[in-house]
């Protein structure tokens, strides 16, 4: 059964994932779940992104693995093989994760920072096909992987196997424009399951409400829920934002549709957009467009007059 | 050029971009990382704990 569980777990970090994403993306798209918005721009953003990380980032955390780490470290190699696998996977959750959580939540508040993580939010739905969504330099610098690489070169190899495998499904399915999680806000004595998973691990209406447009109408809170696998980061750091709602519209309020080998490439390539945070003279941080609520009849005909 | 200087400019640039913050969010980082570090240290220390408590020596092996 082990040996099982561990072949699932090598598939999955080799091909599995890339494998699962795409046939979950080819669901999404043939449900209709991204509507008009994947247009031709945002289709080779997506799928640049999709294919380049696995060409580049790769051969990149293989160099430092293989070549990097032993360089400065030669003795390093394995000392840490003694931990025990409970105590190994802890620590290559918490590592791996909170790490990754300081890097995308600083990301959003340093306003330097803003514009490489753009991309990933610039994506008016979401599912697969934004996933992966990053421009480059945002993905070649993500601080996890490196330290989660330098510990496995520690020896904490097979633990880590099962965590990022774990992970990885977790983010994805955060991602995802199937909203899994649904039936657990509906059913009422599927509530208190709820509460316990909403609070520990990234679910669609948490990271769907980071990735909302806005965050001003109760449901969108892009200026929070930065945990991937672990929600119990933004719990902890006060940064969590929990309704069981989804936002009704995804992205930035004022994207114009920035050149996908911008999006992609910045600051090395720069955006055609006048005015866009990616444009050579653009501005580190646009403001929001407000959106103007229509008046909604209900409320004028309830209107009373004031008698005085 | 060794990667030192490198990693000094980056960390310059990065603190001198996090004074021109403002001071609430600073804080509230400030704050937030030191209470991570409490978090990332806390698996460690629970290891040894539990190996304290039982009597256990698996670097020995």
């Amino acid at each position: 059964m082990i040996l099982f569980i561990e072949a699932i777990f090598k598939n999955l970090n080799t091909w599995g994932l890339s494998a699962l994403t795409l046939i979950l993306g080819i669901a999404e798209f043939s449900l209709g779940l991204y509507g008009k918005k994947w247009n031709r721009n945002e289709k080779l953003l997506d799928l640049a992104c999709y294919a380049l990380p696995r060409l580049v980032i790769r051969p990149l955390v293989a160099y430092f693995s293989l070549k990097f780490l032993p360089h400065i470290l030669p003795d390093g190699k394995d000392v840490l093989s003694w931990v025990p696998f409970f105590w190994g996977f802890i620590i290559i959750c918490v590592y791996d994760d909170l790490t990754q959580y300081w890097y995308h939540r600083l990301h959003h508040e340093i306003p330097w920072l803003w514009r490489f993580h753009r991309t990933h939010h610039s994506a008016s739905y979401m599912g697969m096909a934004m996933a992966s969504r990053q421009n480059l330099i945002y993905t070649m610098f993500f601080s996890q992987i490196y330290l989660t690489s330098f510990l496995v070169y520690l020896g904490l190899g097979y633990p880590a196997l099962f965590a990022t495998g774990i992970k990885s499904l977790i983010t994805k399915l955060a991602h995802s424009s199937i909203k899994w999680d649904k039936p657990l806000y509906q059913k009422k004595w599927l509530h208190p399951l709820a509460w316990i998973l909403e609070r520990t691990i990234s679910t669609p209406a948490t990271h769907h409400a980071h990735h909302a447009d806005t965050t001003d109408d109760g449901v969108g809170y892009y200026k929070g829920n930065f945990g991937n696998m672990f929600f119990l980061w933004d719990v902890i750091f006060g940064t969590a934002h929990i309704t069981r709602q989804y936002p009704k519209s995804y992205g930035i309020s004022h994207y114009e549709g920035d050149e996908w080998y911008a999006q992609l490439l910045w600051p090395i390539l720069k955006s055609k957009i006048k005015g866009s945070e990616l444009a050579a003279d653009g501005p580190m941080v646009r403001e929001d467009i407000k959106k103007v609520e229509p008046v909604v009849e209900e409320h004028v005909t309830n209107l009373k007059p004031v008698l005085e | 050029m060794g990667i030192a200087p490198v990693v000094v400019l980056l960390s310059n640039t990065l603190i001198e971009l996090f004074m021109k913050m403002e001071k609430e969010v600073k804080d509230r980082i400030v704050r937030n990382v030191l209470l991570s570090l409490l978090i990332y240290a806390l698996p460690v220390l629970l290891m040894f704990l539990y190996f304290w408590i039982t009597g256990q020596k698996p670097w020995m092996k």
